[in-house]
């Protein structure tokens, strides 16, 4: 997701675009860029960082002119680098555009426009749009004429803007599913990917359909059909309620959103390049000793990726907590340090890195944010790509994480011999499966898993139960619970309950039992033990299961069947939404629960 | 931005209560339940309002008029004959243009907060067409028809409420559309339902998740619920300077006591709760929490209410106890009647609505009674019991 926003005015508007733009960082933030036309000449300032950054490196504010295209990214095609930021040039500089969404055919126009001589600059889809603009404008000689033809070859979601010195007076702007709006101001008329960019301008805006085009210009707009040129009448409509926030893509809560954008994420995770992951597991392989490091949800991402290799590559890989790590771990050449972190920027495991590398150890990172330390500084880095996470609870980033380390594991799995190329084909099927389980959770549990927070949301103290990998998931939903409703929740291992926590069991302590699906006999029985050791103490459970429903259970959250591989993905979820309602019930800042910070980058 | 409010459905799974009525003239805290949805639409600057009525709707534009008491202005829409949504919706289309975007709302909804401008919030970020959406409501099942994707767009909306073909969400009855409605709704048949298909696929239509507590009215046990979601909004107690308080008379929690109440000498009032406009209060009455009272009711010696919807001019004999039922305009329950809430082994309790057995999926209600109906002194009425308008039950005398 990107942001797109412009301006053209009667007087100077570089400040007005910088906040308009500014207002749409939650779409994205990996770089930034503005286009705008002084003496019918088309200057271009970019670079990669936040939009606040790169004002600081390209000056944006200080430049002056009357018309002006401005965009905040988030990379889908390309890396994020200086050459990949948006607005992006053809090759005579005579237009300048800036997109939102995808070229899905983009690299069949490329490699024609390659062929006719056009020279590109970037990895990304959006510049075959200026190059065909540019050549569609030699054969036309009409701007309008132009867009229309490209339009004809772009295949896609998107929307796009440009600027041109053919008509330096005038903005134009194309939408085929994603959104665009323009705001007509007294002097100025704006556009925009939402009303947000620049809802303290104006509020009287015109929402551009799909398939259509407009011209814009300080004055006035013309709105035409992108398929048979016709002009479109369309009056202003004035936003009569000013909204808090739209910048959720329509959720109410960041947290919400990210849940659900769980399904595409991990999907995202497991099109991630299979030499990348094959290269980390030989990594692995190769060095003698390797630790899994993060820190609060990272921590038990790794915790849990702990267990998958145990149990499916056969190999003892400790997961350590960043903030401990130079106090525990024995560091040398034949040390693999593998840490994950959304914002690539934690203090602590950074220090870790830092410590390991001193040390002398091999180095390997999964990220999401491009250009980040721990992403520049470790000697291997996968890139998530999951897009901006804006809560501050980590939910679709840790899931992504999780995917690319059980893809790991199985690779390694298949390399040391411990996983045989039937199993080996199995679990690769497994994989598969993970984005359709998220999306059934979604669709089928949040009502049930409401009710019961709604039901319980007044317990002050919880204890989340597990064994084996469920005990990981049961951490990381209990921290999950504490981080956004102040509640007190206690994760552990089944096994260890005994040995004094379960002193405070009673009837004001809930407990919620993760448990495994039958077919992992012991592991299902034992914690099926543990919950007979709550009820025994008048305790009241919540059972995630598989199967039937059963009695013994005070509430249950009930799961389909699924491979034992990824049940604790399923369980995971359950986690997540039971945190999201009970905070819900209780009235919590959900995207921004009091003391806590997204990324952690002090001491 | 105009809303169109479709008011014209006949209700009948409310019996008997829309007997006499359309379904959103139904009373609760002393307004009809249309008022908190123009109200809704009023805080978001919304108040040119199209309105399709047609079952009794004389009681509507009676009482709403033009709107100009409420400060908006309504149109009326007069559908006779009762053709399904569709037909309702186009209609009027010749009070839209081409380009145009709407509010529509079903007006039998009651929500906590207001959905109307949640619904904005998002179809100002999706600029497209929106249908607010939510969890099911608390009673099993807990599957709803709707599925989202990541980008909030919905997927599918089914038709049935299967639990394998579901999504967790269901239409929360509020919905942003543009004109192109109209012409889907022609290319489908008329047919609202049918053109989920066509605006899911083609058109692209997004959710608005409400997540404030939500409340569809469609059997009788929900005017119950809704009163509940009401009185949820009561902080303090508020009791109008013109009540009559005899001694020894006590008021605990948020009770709304409106004007020229009189409360005699032993009466206890436990809030929520609300008590209309000139009613009385006997001696030694007891009214407990979640209990309407309608205005210019009379409510004898010693009765108890507990969880209970009275509308206005309801007489209460003396000694009767009402729980958990709702109680028509101007009925006169004798003395001594008792509405008896629960089996004495906790079942479920089935209604007979329309000739049809209906579960309620509660272990607890009491009786719905109609407008003017008479029930005579001594009667015990069963869990579930319905009695229609204008009905008579003769005193129970040995």
């Amino acid at each position: 997701m990107c942001g797109i926003a412009g301006i053209v005015g009667l007087t100077n508007i570089t400040d007005q675009l910088f906040r308009c733009v500014k207002n749409l960082e939650y779409r994205g933030y990996d770089s930034c860029g503005m286009a705008l036309i002084t003496d019918n000449k088309i200057i271009i300032k970019k670079n990669i960082g936040t939009v606040d950054k790169v004002n600081k490196l390209e000056h944006l504010t200080e430049q002056s002119s009357k018309i002006g295209l401005a965009h905040t990214r988030w990379a889908t095609h390309g890396g994020v680098t200086k050459d990949n930021s948006h607005p992006h040039f053809g090759c005579d500089r005579t237009f300048a555009v800036v997109h939102n969404g995808i070229i899905s055919n983009y690299q069949i126009l490329k490699a024609k426009l390659i062929e006719a001589g056009h020279t590109f600059n970037s990895e990304t889809d959006t510049e075959v749009i200026p190059h065909l603009l540019e050549e569609t404008y030699k054969e036309e000689g009409s701007v309008e004429r132009a867009i229309q033809k490209t339009f004809n070859q772009l295949e896609g979601t998107y929307a796009f803007a440009f600027i041109t010195t053919h008509d330096p007076e005038n903005i134009y702007c194309a939408r085929i599913d994603s959104p665009l709006v323009l705001g007509i101001g007294s002097d100025r008329i704006f556009l925009a990917s939402d009303t947000n960019s620049f809802i303290e301008y104006t509020q009287d805006i015109i929402i551009l359909n799909n398939y259509e085009y407009a011209i814009i210009s300080d004055d006035s707009y013309t709105i035409k059909d992108l398929r048979s040129g016709d002009r479109i009448n369309r009056e202003t409509q004035r936003i009569s309620w000013t909204p808090g926030s739209t910048d959720k893509g329509g959720f109410p809560t960041y947290m919400l959103k990210e849940i659900h954008e769980q399904p595409v994420t991990v999907k995202t995770a497991l099109n991630i390049e299979q030499k990348k992951i094959k290269k980390l597991a030989s990594m692995i392989n190769q060095q003698e000793k390797t630790y899994l490091v993060g820190v609060g949800t990272t921590y038990y991402v790794s915790l849990i990726a702990q267990y998958y290799f145990s149990k499916l590559a056969k190999k003892y890989i400790p997961a350590v907590a960043s903030d401990e790590f130079e106090y525990l771990a024995e560091v040398n050449k034949k040390t693999l340090f593998l840490c994950s972190s959304q914002s690539g920027e934690t203090y602590d495991t950074l220090k870790a890195l830092r410590f390991a590398k001193d040390g002398g150890a091999l180095s390997a990172s999964i990220v999401n944010v491009a250009g980040s330390s721990i992403s520049r500084e470790t000697d291997f880095t996968i890139m998530q790509g999951s897009g901006p996470e804006i809560c501050v609870l980590s939910t679709k980033t840790a899931l992504a994480q999780i995917t690319i380390l059980l893809r790991i594991v199985i690779e390694l799995g298949k390399l040391n011999g411990s996983i045989s190329p039937s199993q080996y084909k199995k679990y690769q099927q497994h994989l598969g499966e993970i984005p359709d389980v998220t999306q059934w959770v979604l669709d089928h549990r949040m009502g049930v898993i409401r009710e019961i927070a709604n039901s319980c949301f007044h317990i002050k103290n919880w204890l989340f139960l597990g064994r084996g990998i469920y005990m990981a998931t049961a951490m990381e939903a209990a921290l999950k619970m504490k981080e956004v409703t102040y509640l007190h929740a206690e994760g552990m291992a089944g096994g260890f309950m005994k040995h004094g926590t379960i002193s405070l069991i009673d009837k004001d302590t809930y407990t919620l039992v993760l448990v495994p699906p039958e077919k992992e006999k012991e592991l299902f029985k034992a914690t099926m033990n543990n919950v007979e050791e709550v009820k025994a103490r008048n305790g009241f459970v919540v059972g995630l299961h598989y199967g039937k429903e059963q009695s013994i259970f005070d509430k249950e959250i009930i799961f389909n069947e699924v491979p034992p591989l990824i049940a604790p993905i399923q369980e995971l979820i359950a986690g997540q939404l039971f945190a999201y309602y009970t905070a819900i019930s209780l009235g919590r800042n959900i995207d921004k629960p009091r003391s806590l910070a997204k990324s952690v980058t002090v001491a | 931005m105009k809303s169109l409010i479709l008011a014209a459905g006949r209700g009948k799974n409310l019996f008997p209560l829309t007997e006499t009525r359309p379904k959103p003239m139904i009373p609760l805290c002393g307004k009809p339940i249309l008022d908190y949805i123009i109200e809704g639409l009023i805080e978001t600057g919304n108040r040119d309002i199209i309105m399709v009525v047609g079952h009794q709707s004389e009681k509507i534009r009676n009482y709403y008029k033009n709107g100009e008491e409420l400060g908006v202005s309504i149109q009326y829409i007069e559908k006779k004959e009762h053709k399904g949504i569709g037909n309702a919706i186009l209609s009027t289309e010749d009070k839209f243009v081409p380009g145009e975007h709407f509010f529509l709302v079903y007006a039998d909804i009651l929500f906590e907060s207001n959905i109307f401008s949640d619904t904005l919030a998002t179809y100002n970020s999706k600029l497209a067409p929106v249908a607010s959406i939510t969890l099911t409501p608390k009673i099993h099942p807990y599957y709803g028809n709707v599925s989202i994707d990541q980008s909030i767009g919905i997927t599918k909306i089914v038709n049935q409420l299967e639990e394998a073909q579901g999504g967790s969400y269901v239409l929360a009855g509020v919905f942003i559309f543009d004109y192109t409605l109209f012409k889907t709704l022609k290319e489908s048949g008329r047919s609202m339902h049918k053109s989920f298909g066509p605006l899911v696929e083609k058109e692209r239509l997004f959710g608005s998740i409400f997540e404030h507590e939500w409340i569809d009215l469609g059997y009788p046990w929900n005017v119950l619920d809704a009163n509940r979601l009401k009185m949820k909004s009561f902080k303090k107690a508020n009791i109008d300077g013109t009540v009559q308080m005899e001694g020894n008379c006590s008021v605990i929690g948020p009770a709304v006591i409106e004007k020229n109440v009189t409360l005699s000498s032993g009466s206890v009032i436990k809030g929520p709760c609300y008590i209309g406009e000139g009613t009385y209060i006997g001696n030694n009455v007891l009214v407990r929490p979640n209990t309407s009272i309608g205005a210019n009711c009379i409510i004898g010696y010693g009765v108890e209410l507990k969880n209970c919807v009275l509308f206005d001019s309801v007489k209460v004999g003396r000694l009767s106890c009402v729980a958990d039922s709702v109680v028509g305009e101007n009925v006169d329950l004798g003395t001594g009647i008792i509405t008896v809430n629960h089996t004495q082994e906790d079942e479920i309790i089935n209604l007979k609505i329309n000739d049809k057995i209906i579960k309620s999926g509660l272990t607890k209600l009491g009786s719905f009674i109609g407008d003017q109906a008479k029930v005579g002194a001594r009667n015990t009425l069963a869990p579930g019991t319905i009695i229609s308008a204008r009905q008579t039950i003769p005193h129970n005398i040995s």
